[in-house]
């Protein structure tokens, strides 16, 4: 697979603020990227680089193997999906989707044919003279798609473009975007906080905190082997603890001793460990665990969520078993379902 | 987007030169015995400020902030009712009779003083009517004709804030127990201040600084701060003094527009 | 009952804001020049307002800056607007500050200024600094309605039309100018209006004999001159205003009844 973009060492501040922090990182062809962070992490102001709506103070952005930097937003084989989608409130549907063609100068037959294509690929044909501000949002949003790829981009560029519908339209727009990514077979560049969402359409997942990439890997990579603690608990809800590496695949914490499959850690080396709540197995007390007091229970639909409290510490736990509060339980974790962490710089120090 | 801001440059150059300049040079004139017509040397002087103490001009001030704070109340009273019958109308006329409190704009200002004064006098065209006035020179005409020429100004702030206000707010307010004057008191009123200060400042400093319809409705006899400017500028050449009562009357309006954003927290004050 | 009173209310806003206005048109139909007596039915003055050259010119002089000053007040006001759009928030504060001082600054104040700087320019006053003059108060005005419009707008409108391919100055026309087109005519009638009636900074702008219709009206105040024709012109514009106001609103609701079913 060949690199479509390729993004070395870019930083970009605003206001003497450092927003982006020497940032690397380069997108396939045909791939589904998602920058997934917090608000003001720096994801949005990456897309902004890429579209060429803002420049870099240093480092290089390549499209398709050239410089973009002196190419300007207008002659890049790039389209974006604004947020809120901006589209032109004074034209109707179809004058909306056909604003690129037209100020390309294409033969309005061509027009009239391609914007055709384009609904049909967002369904939404039979819709060409209603008014953009008569639509529903998510009809909206399928024009802002339709209105970005008609103009055959090689990247499409998605500034959180689901943020504003309801949770049902999101999921149904989720596995559609996936769809027609793959049947344009161009690349998307995705932003958004919403973990789930990433994990759900992504080839390749961005993890990104304070202007610094976390984490770069498959969806089941970042959700199983979190690189570090932020990713840990940005990326579903994760029990932490503090932990001692006495040996290659052997951690300790919570006062016992566990059988694990991380290595290359210094003997004795403090560390965080990740254990996920659903791969905690709660049993009767028994010698040789964790043990620790049921807290509260709250029902959550397909499961239980747990509180344990062992010792000070909380564990959440996700099980399909009731507990009663109160009662006094042992936690099983198995090796595989432990995932031992380099403590990050900050905390060293 | 960023370099969209640069079509704003321009305007600051000609904002510079046709505002910050001129005052500066009404700055300048008035601490000096400058010509400003035929500049040659020149001395700073305090002599404008004995001007302040002539009678004609303590008096046009008084009368300055009289009629004005009397039309400014009156056109608060008549335009606020107004004002709130046009944002709760749901006749489909609405705008219709909205813009035709816009239209008599239209009509030129000095012909609707020339038809007050001819009224005014104990012969009019109103006496086949078996109506005659005789108001020439007294506070009641300069009102009237005050009202009706800034009426307006009161009105249209004033709608534009009620018209945008959520109307559930006053369902609210009496689903929580209120009655119609304490839902009036303690949600309308406080949410239609802005407009209300607009609407003051803009019935306020016209009418302070007229000096057309003072003249002709008093008959020379009752003269605004606007009149003593105007006749220090036009007619007796007196520029020095003109210059230090208007930047005078500046400060004073500066400071009024000022003491009422304050009470705008919403900054909706003619932004 | 409460309706009432607001309605009393109303009916005495528009009596006293339209009276002045019916007596002009009661004495563009008098036979009197001097107005202080109904002498008879005239439609005389209608005819007068073509005989009187000095009128027919000020009549002319009114509509021709006012038509010039709207036209370029709006191009230019309407640029500066989405520029200030976009400036940092403070700077955008200062601006509309700077904006705002002409707005709130007396009529008389703003004449005497603009007076004194074009004093030290060398151009002769006329028509030039007249509508000079009708520009520089038109602005702010534009301003001041474009700039909500622009805020309410989708801030990324711009980015998108770049996005597909147009120019910034065809993102400028081509998308930005539409979306806000009903502000800028709202703008453009404003200036407009403050343009046909002004009389105050007229009166310190203008020289050379250049008179617009408030000129003409001040200096032949109690004058043999004074022609009652001017109240025919005055009859004739509020009428065809108010005719078209009619028009367009019967339009509108016949639009929307439309839009309805």
């Amino acid at each position: 697979m060949s690199k479509i973009v390729e993004i070395n060492n870019i930083s970009k501040s605003f206001d003497e603020s450092l927003v982006l922090d020497n940032i690397n990182l380069y997108i396939n062809q045909n791939e589904f990227v998602t920058l997934l962070g917090p608000s003001g992490c720096g994801k949005t102001t990456l897309l902004r680089l890429i579209g060429g709506f803002e420049s870099q103070d240093s480092g290089q952005i390549l499209f398709d193997g050239f410089p973009l930097k002196d190419m300007p937003a207008h002659k890049r084989e790039i389209n974006t999906v604004f947020q809120n989608y901006a589209l032109f409130p004074n034209m109707n549907v179809y004058d909306n989707v056909a604003f690129g063609l037209k100020i390309k100068k294409m033969n309005s037959e061509d027009i009239k044919i391609e914007v055709n294509k384009a609904l049909k690929l967002v369904k939404l044909v039979g819709y060409e003279k209603r008014r953009v501000d008569q639509l529903s949002g998510g009809q909206q949003q399928r024009i802002a798609i339709a209105r970005a790829i008609v103009n055959k981009p090689k990247l499409l560029l998605l500034d959180e473009p689901l943020g504003a519908l309801d949770l049902k339209l999101r999921q149904d727009m989720q596995y559609e975007l996936k769809e027609m990514q793959k049947a344009l077979g161009i690349s998307f560049l995705f932003v958004t906080h919403d973990q789930e969402e990433a994990l759900t359409m992504s080839d390749t997942v961005v993890v990104m905190n304070e202007g610094v990439i976390q984490q770069i890997g498959s969806p089941e990579d970042i959700y199983n082997e979190p690189k570090n603690k932020f990713t840990a608990r940005f990326i579903g809800e994760s029990n932490i603890v503090d932990g001692v590496m006495l040996k290659d695949l052997k951690v300790s914490f919570g006062g016992f001793e566990f059988k694990c499959v991380d290595k290359g850690f210094k003997s004795n080396e403090l560390v965080d460990v990740v254990v996920r709540p659903e791969d905690i197995v709660l049993s009767k007390e028994e010698v040789g665990k964790i043990t620790g007091v049921v807290d509260d229970i709250t029902f959550k639909g397909v499961h239980f969520e747990i509180i344990v409290m062992v010792e000070d510490k909380e564990y959440i736990i996700h099980s399909t078993q009731r507990q009663t509060i109160g009662s006094i339980v042992s936690l099983g974790i198995g090796p595989n379902d432990i995932h031992v962490m380099r403590k990050s710089l900050e905390e060293s120090k | 987007m960023k370099s969209l801001n640069k079509l704003s440059y321009p305007y600051i150059v000609w904002m510079t030169i046709l505002v910050v300049l001129p005052m500066i040079l009404i700055l300048v004139l008035s601490f000096t015995n400058i010509d400003i017509f035929n500049i040659g040397s020149f001395n700073f002087t305090f002599d404008s400020f004995e001007y302040l103490k002539r009678p004609e001009v303590i008096e046009a001030s008084k009368n300055s902030i009289r009629l004005s704070f009397f039309t400014t109340v009156i056109c608060l009273f008549i335009g606020y009712p107004v004002a709130y019958y046009f944002a709760n109308t749901k006749s489909k006329n609405k705008q219709l009779y909205i813009a035709l409190i816009i239209v008599p704009v239209w009509s030129n200002m000095l012909l609707r003083i020339i038809a007050w004064e001819k009224l005014f006098y104990p012969n009019s065209i109103l006496n086949m009517f078996g109506i005659s006035f005789d108001l020439i020179g007294t506070d009641t005409a300069i009102l009237i004709g005050m009202v009706s020429m800034y009426l307006p100004f009161m009105i249209l702030p004033i709608y534009s804030v009620l018209d945008k206000m959520d109307k559930s707010l006053i369902e609210a307010s009496r689903d929580l127990g209120a009655n119609t004057l304490n839902t009036f008191l303690r949600v309308v009123l406080p949410l239609s201040l802005s407009g209300v200060l607009s609407g003051v400042l803009m019935t306020l400093l016209p009418s302070m600084t007229a000096f057309a319809l003072p003249e002709r409705l008093s008959g020379g006899k009752t003269l605004l701060i606007g009149n003593i400017i105007e006749d220090y500028f036009m007619k007796t050449g007196n520029i020095n003094a003109g210059s230090l009562i208007s930047i005078i009357l500046m400060f004073v309006i500066t400071f009024l527009f000022i003491g009422l954003l304050r009470f705008d927290k919403e900054g909706d004050t003619l932004l | 009952m409460k309706n009432n009173i607001l309605k009393v209310f109303t009916g005495l806003a528009y009596s006293i804001i339209y009276f002045p206005i019916l007596v002009i048109g009661l004495l563009s139909f008098n036979k009197s020049v001097k107005g202080y007596s109904f002498t008879g039915f005239t439609f005389n003055w209608y005819v007068e307002i073509f005989r009187d050259d000095r009128l027919l010119e000020a009549i002319t002089n009114t509509l021709l800056i006012a038509f010039l000053s709207t036209i370029i007040a709006t191009i230019i006001g309407t640029f500066t607007a989405i520029g200030i759009n976009n400036l940092s928030k403070s700077s955008k504060f200062k601006m509309m500050i700077i904006n705002n001082l002409p707005i709130i600054n007396p009529d008389i104040v703003t004449g005497i200024s603009l007076m004194l700087v074009l004093s030290l320019l060398p151009i002769s006053f006329g028509m030039n600094t007249m509508l000079l003059a009708h520009i520089f108060f038109s602005i702010p005005f534009v301003i001041l309605t474009v700039l909500p419009k622009l805020k309410r707008l989708d801030k990324n409108l711009y980015d998108a039309a770049l996005d597909l391919g147009c120019t910034r100055l065809q993102a400028i026309y081509k998308v930005i100018i539409p979306a806000i087109k009903s502000s800028i005519i709202a703008g453009a009638l404003i200036a407009f209006t403050m343009s046909i009636d002004d009389f105050v900074i007229s009166y310190f702008t203008t020289g050379n004999g250049f008179q617009n219709v408030s000129l003409w009206i001040y200096s032949r105040l109690g004058r043999r001159s004074f022609n009652p024709a001017v109240y025919s012109y005055n009859t004739l514009i509020v009428f065809i205003t108010i005719t078209g106001l009619i028009v367009f609103n019967k339009v509108n609701n016949k639009r929307s009844l439309k839009e309805i079913k």
